[in-house]
């Protein structure tokens, strides 16, 4: 009852936040494709929560569930006194390009259309909690969950040693819900945070890999004392179970979640008549289902 | 009763006395084996350090036993079990120089200082994409760009998607010219930015950002759009805080002349957070031309009346035909005074000297079927001299905006021909001009978005032509006072005074913003003229041989200029009411006139799909004559032309223009791409009457109406692809023009259509090789009333292919002309470079022309009257060995 409860309130929230700017005729339809599309977000409104003391970006490589080819995307985490957050390049980027153009006067603004996965974490370095969050596809809807971060115990083989973007790096292990990880972190940068919600070493760390996922350091560059900025956004706090079992709701039958809020999904292919549930099926990146 | 309550509470002090007594020896039994290091990290200041990374280990640098970190009150507690005697504490912070403790392995509390340093990070950015983009700005990452062989920031510009870089240096992206070139957001070089294009080092840079609706005043931010588009070159972190750049000294033969060669050329650049400098020092005899990099983009661009036959060829590099020896030394700076005033200053100083020689065959068919022909053979040589100085103060606050930019200039061109024609003739220009110019500009803002704009623009310019036309006296016998001789003087001052003040968001209701403004004008022009000649058959008895021109004018205008968004749409616009007194006062002239005119500009921008921007603007101009129009005597302008005017009216000549222009930028598929279209009509009151005498051209300036009609269209796309970092950028313009020209004293109409094709390609299949080519396609197509029509057709390519191995490299260059006409003519000219790089220095052997070719043919019509043959020699085959070494 209760989980009924709450996949109704969200399926409000995002029938009230879908982007008009974003659909095929009018809010009451849209086009899909293949892959999951994400709606921009306007950046004009923010906040500033810290001052940055280092940018890193990762290139991260993962799966989708079930199969083999590996996909890229480039992250960037963003490391301040008391917050760190990690986000997707790609769809900052497209976020950014397209508050521009609405600040221009663009009527509609590009979806992002290519492989990503649309994951969000933000640590409270003070409190100990994480929250990690996924953009909702066709919506600019952030659902999230928080949890304390988790207390890593982490095996450290300082004799086996690695160069990541000329620093040199040491190796530490851990399990962590049922995965191996391997890790590499850099004294020389005496920071305890890492991408995705990775810390607990006496270090950076420049590289994290999994069987199905992996990330590695491709650049830092300082902060310089740079505002550190959260964004305004509709935003649902839900469980992390409840979080990930709407995700892989929209994912496995996003027409019949799209339809049930009243909007006609069209296929990009063939825009003649409106899908039925259950004619697109979503592959769902392994690191999503890694959190289940 | 009782005593159960007495029996409990001896039983419950009895556990009590059981756990003080024991608890105790449990809990030492408990942390007997571990070991509690606690404390607090500050610094030397005595403030508190947190987040700070705590770890011990039983070596300095060993595997840690234990790692924590301080929390905000800078306190720290170490938890670890260890049976070593001493351990290593090691205390890490991005803003400490690390402290390394030894210690004695019992548990303590342990209060650490450390010194406070500031972080050291060398940024790198290794695999990022090849273009970002956020917001308004496109970076693009150097390093994917460049090669090996590339010296040029130029080089490397002109193979990034979206960029280009023309032959003249300017700058574009997206079809847009850029405004302004920054070096890590300072304003460095001002207008002369090809210095940072040819001698930045491409290294020293980490990024190119390009930033759209460049609006850097910040009064005007909210209240003004702009579509300008300035360039930032992002520095390096290697490049800042050290001296930085380059020293090169090369030597070389060429030949047939027999010549000795020499290029020596310093570059250095000092870049701190608030300081920017530049200083550059460079000679050479070896055909490296200084000019272009040197040229002040606002003020170099002086006309001058008289004028030479200097020679230009489609031939992109001018090092292949012109023999050219030069010095030059500029300084640039800039300083960050505080975080709203900026100040940048620069001096520059030039000497150049260029020689060559052509032969030139020029056919005039006349309106009597009769051929003229004109035969030049050109020696030819100039001298070009400048210095000039530049301040540049700058005050930008969100409330208020200073500016003031102050020019002088100092320019002397002496060109020097010796025409071989029936009567051979040596001519002397000399073209000295002075310019200073200031402009002033201040917006103060009341409130949110109110404010006055007010600007005050001043400009004078004096030069003194003179042109001396003898008889060569090699080629002709006789005592110097008697040879034939020609010589006309110019004197040529002009200045104006600009003022206008606008009001920020006067009237201001939603998105609707309408503004009045006020200007003035004025402007002051003296011309005065003399020709005096030993040779008396060769003018008119009747005709003027001096004049004295002035020529002043006044326009005041009020305006409204308004902004108004409507959806996704945009209106821009200025509509200026015009009220002009214009005087005319000369030796055979006098006149007055007022005229009322309106002479808006009307823009509509937005966006018609996801990534398609879209402009459409309509303007009106009217100018009116300019003061040479008015010399009613002749004016030898060189060697074999004639000028003088007959007007005596001041005449107003009005311009129509509907331009739009498309956008497509993707970002993700770095995909970028633009159509323009233009169309102008423009009526003139005046013409041009050419006369094609025996050995000379005479034009006379006279008054008929007419009018041209010019459609212009043009698109360029660029793409590049990670696969074998392949880049394509093609270009397509397409003119018509349909006008009317005098010749003879009859009227023509002539119709020109013109294409231009472009294809660049750029591709690395190999990490030891990669390539550049570029071709280019003219095609024009000549219609005259009643007539044949004319066509020409030119292919233009070069290219080069760049082979590393180690520090080996090798570069082969190539250039290939071809002309299809009535006499066609090719061309194919080969340079090589070979390469050793070493650690802080390279070598460089470079060999020019290897084929050694001879000459350049080329054929070009102009109309159907006028058809040229001619021919460039070409500079020998040369070879030069240079070493460069870098200096950090």
């Amino acid at each position: 009852m209760k989980n009924l409860f709450h996949l109704i309130s969200v399926l409000l929230i995002v029938i009230l936040s879908l982007d008009a700017t974003t659909q095929k005729l009018n809010a009451q339809a849209m086009t899909m494709g293949n892959e999951p599309s994400f709606a921009p977000l306007n950046l004009s409104k923010s906040k500033v929560i810290d001052k940055l003391q280092l940018e890193v970006w990762y290139q991260f490589n993962w799966k989708y569930a079930g199969q083999s080819s590996i996909q890229k995307d480039l992250r960037t985490i963003q490391i301040g006194k008391n917050f760190i957050f990690s986000r997707n390049e790609s769809l900052y980027q497209n976020d950014s390009i397209s508050t521009s153009l609405i600040k221009q006067g663009a009527k509609g603004v590009h979806l992002y259309n290519k492989p990503t996965v649309p994951y969000e974490v933000l640590i409270d370095k003070t409190k100990k909690t994480f929250e990690l969050g996924y953009r909702v596809p066709y919506d600019k809807l952030l659902i999230f969950f928080s949890a304390p971060l988790p207390q890593f115990k982490w095996n450290i083989s300082k004799d086996k040693q690695k160069t990541i973007l000329g620093q040199t790096c040491y190796l530490a292990t851990t399990t962590y819900q049922g995965k191996k990880f391997e890790a590499w972190y850099c004294e020389e940068l005496p920071i305890n945070a890492g991408p995705y919600y990775f810390s607990g070493l006496p270090g950076l760390i420049l590289a994290v890999s999994s069987d199905d996922f992996s990330w590695t350091a491709v650049g830092i560059v300082k902060g310089n004392n740079r505002d550190m900025l959260s964004y305004g956004r509709p935003k649902q706090k839900m469980s992390k179970k409840d979080a990930i079992q709407f995700i892989k709701k929209i994912y496995s039958d996003p027409v019949a979640i799209f339809s049930g809020l009243g909007v006609e999904c069209y296929s990009s292919a063939n825009n003649d008549r409106p899908l039925s549930s259950g004619s697109i099926k979503w592959s769902i990146p392994e690191v999503i289902l890694f959190e289940q | 009763m009782y005593k159960r309550k007495i029996h409990n509470k001896i039983q419950t002090l009895f556990v009590l006395l059981v756990l003080i007594v024991f608890l105790p020896t449990h809990l030492y039994a408990s942390n007997k084996d571990f070991t509690v290091i606690r404390g607090k990290i500050t610094n030397q200041k005595g403030e508190v350090v947190d987040n700070a990374i705590i770890s011990i280990a039983t070596q300095e640098n060993g595997t840690p036993l234990a790692y924590t970190e301080s929390d905000e009150k800078g306190n720290y507690v170490l938890k670890f079990k260890s049976s070593a005697e001493v351990l290593f504490i090691k205390v890490q912070h991005l803003s400490m120089r690390p402290i390394v403790k030894k210690s004695s392995n019992k548990s303590q509390e342990l209060n650490l200082q450390g010194e406070t340093t500031s972080f050291q990070l060398a940024e790198v950015i290794v695999k990022a994409p090849p273009i970002r983009f956020s917001g308004d700005t496109t970076s693009y990452r150097i390093s994917y760009y460049t090669e090996d062989a590339d010296k040029k920031l130029a080089d490397v510009l002109k193979r990034m998607p979206g960029v280009s870089v023309d032959d003249n240096g300017k700058v574009s992206f997206n079809g847009r010219e850029i405004s302004e070139l920054q070096v890590d957001g300072l304003n460095l070089f001002d207008g002369k930015y090809n210095i940072a294009l040819d001698r930045l080092k491409p290294e020293d840079i980490v990024s190119v950002d390009v930033i759209q609706n460049y609006q850097p005043i910040k009064v005007l931010q909210k209240s003004r759009l702009s579509d300008a588009v300035a360039m930032n070159l992002k520095l390096s972190p290697k490049a800042k805080n050290v001296l930085t750049g380059r020293l090169e000294i090369g030597s070389g033969w060429q030949q047939k002349t027999n010549n000795w060669l020499y290029d020596g050329s310093v570059s250095m650049g000092l870049f701190n957070a608030n300081t920017q400098s530049f200083l550059t020092l460079e000679s050479n005899n070896s055909g490296e031309f200084y000019q272009q990099t040197y040229a002040n983009k606002i003020l170099d661009n002086t006309e001058h009346i008289l004028s030479s036959s200097l020679p230009n060829t489609p031939l992109r590099q001018k090092n292949s035909y012109l023999f050219n020896k030069g010095k030059a030394f500029s300084y640039h700076g800039a300083w960050r005074i505080t975080k709203e005033q900026k100040l940048q200053y620069n001096i520059t100083a030039l000497s150049e000297e260029t020689n060559g020689s052509s032969s030139t065959k020029y056919d005039y068919n006349l309106s009597s079927g009769k051929l003229v022909t004109h035969n030049r053979n050109l020696f030819y040589g100039e001298q070009y001299k400048k210095v000039d100085l530049g301040i540049v103060y700058e005050y930008n606050k969100s409330n208020v905006f200073i500016k003031n930019k102050f020019n002088v200039l100092w320019d002397k061109d002496t060109p020097e021909v010796s025409v071989v024609t029936k009567s051979p003739l040596v001519e002397n220009l000399n073209l000295p001009a002075n310019t200073i110019y200031n402009a002033f500009r201040i917006i103060r803002k009341f409130g949110e978005v109110r404010g006055i704009d007010f600007s005050l623009n001043t400009y004078l310019n004096q030069s003194n032509e003179r042109l001396l036309l003898e008889a060569s006296p090699t080629l002709v016998s006789g005592k110097a006072a008697n040879r034939e001789s020609i010589q006309q003087s110019l004197n040529y001052k002009k200045g104006y005074l600009e003022a206008r003040m606008e009001s920020l968001s006067t009237f201001r209701k939603g998105s609707l913003s309408i503004d009045p403004y006020l200007f003035s004008i004025i402007d002051w022009n003296t011309i005065n003229t003399s020709l005096t000649s030993n040779v008396d058959s060769l003018f008119d008895v009747n005709s003027l041989l001096s004049d004295r021109v002035k020529y002043h004018r006044a326009r005041i205008g009020f305006g409204l200029s308004f902004q108004y968004a409507l959806g996704g749409w945009q209106m821009v616009g200025y509509i200026p009411l015009l009220y002009s007194h214009l005087e005319i006062e000369g030796a055979n002239v006098s006149n007055k006139k007022n005229f009322g005119s309106c002479e808006p500009t009307i823009t509509f921008m937005g966006y018609l799909f996801n990534n398609v921007s879209f402009k459409l603007n309509w303007s009106r101009d009217n100018s009116f004559n300019r003061t040479e129009d008015f010399i009613h005597s002749l004016v030898a302008k060189n060697s074999y032309e004639i000028e003088r005017s007959n007007i005596s009216e001041i005449f107003k000549t009005s311009s129509d223009k509907v331009s739009t222009f498309f956008e497509y930028k993707n970002p993700f598929k770095m995909f970028f791409g633009n159509l323009h279209l233009l169309y102008q009509n423009i009526q003139h009151p005046m013409i041009m009457n050419t006369k094609v005498e025996n050995s000379n051209i005479e034009v006379l300036l006279e008054p008929y109406s007419y009018s041209t009609r010019i459609l212009t269209a043009g698109t360029q796309v660029s793409k590049s692809f990670d696969w074998k970092k392949t880049m394509i950028k093609a270009g397509l313009d397409y003119r018509n023009t349909n006008s009317s020209a005098m010749y003879q004293s009859v009227l023509n109409h002539f119709h020109i259509h013109s294409i231009i094709s472009s294809l660049r390609i750029g591709m690395k299949p190999f990490e030891w090789l990669g390539g550049n080519m570029q071709v280019q396609y003219v095609w024009s197509k000549y219609t005259q009333s009643g007539e044949t029509n004319n066509y020409q057709k030119a292919v233009l390519s070069d290219g080069n292919i760049v082979l590393n191995k180690k520090n080996l490299s090798l570069v082969i260059e190539g250039q290939y002309y071809a002309e299809r006409a009535d006499q066609p003519s090719d061309l194919c000219l080969f340079n090589m470079m070979v390469g050793w790089k070493m650690r802080n220095m390279e070598w460089t052997l470079s060999l020019r022309n290897i084929m050694n070719v001879s000459a350049y043919h080329y054929h070009i019509v102009n109309n159907l009257q006028n058809q040229i043959n001619g021919s460039y020699a070409l500079l020998p085959r040369s070879i030069m060995l240079k070493v460069m070494f870098n200096i950090k």
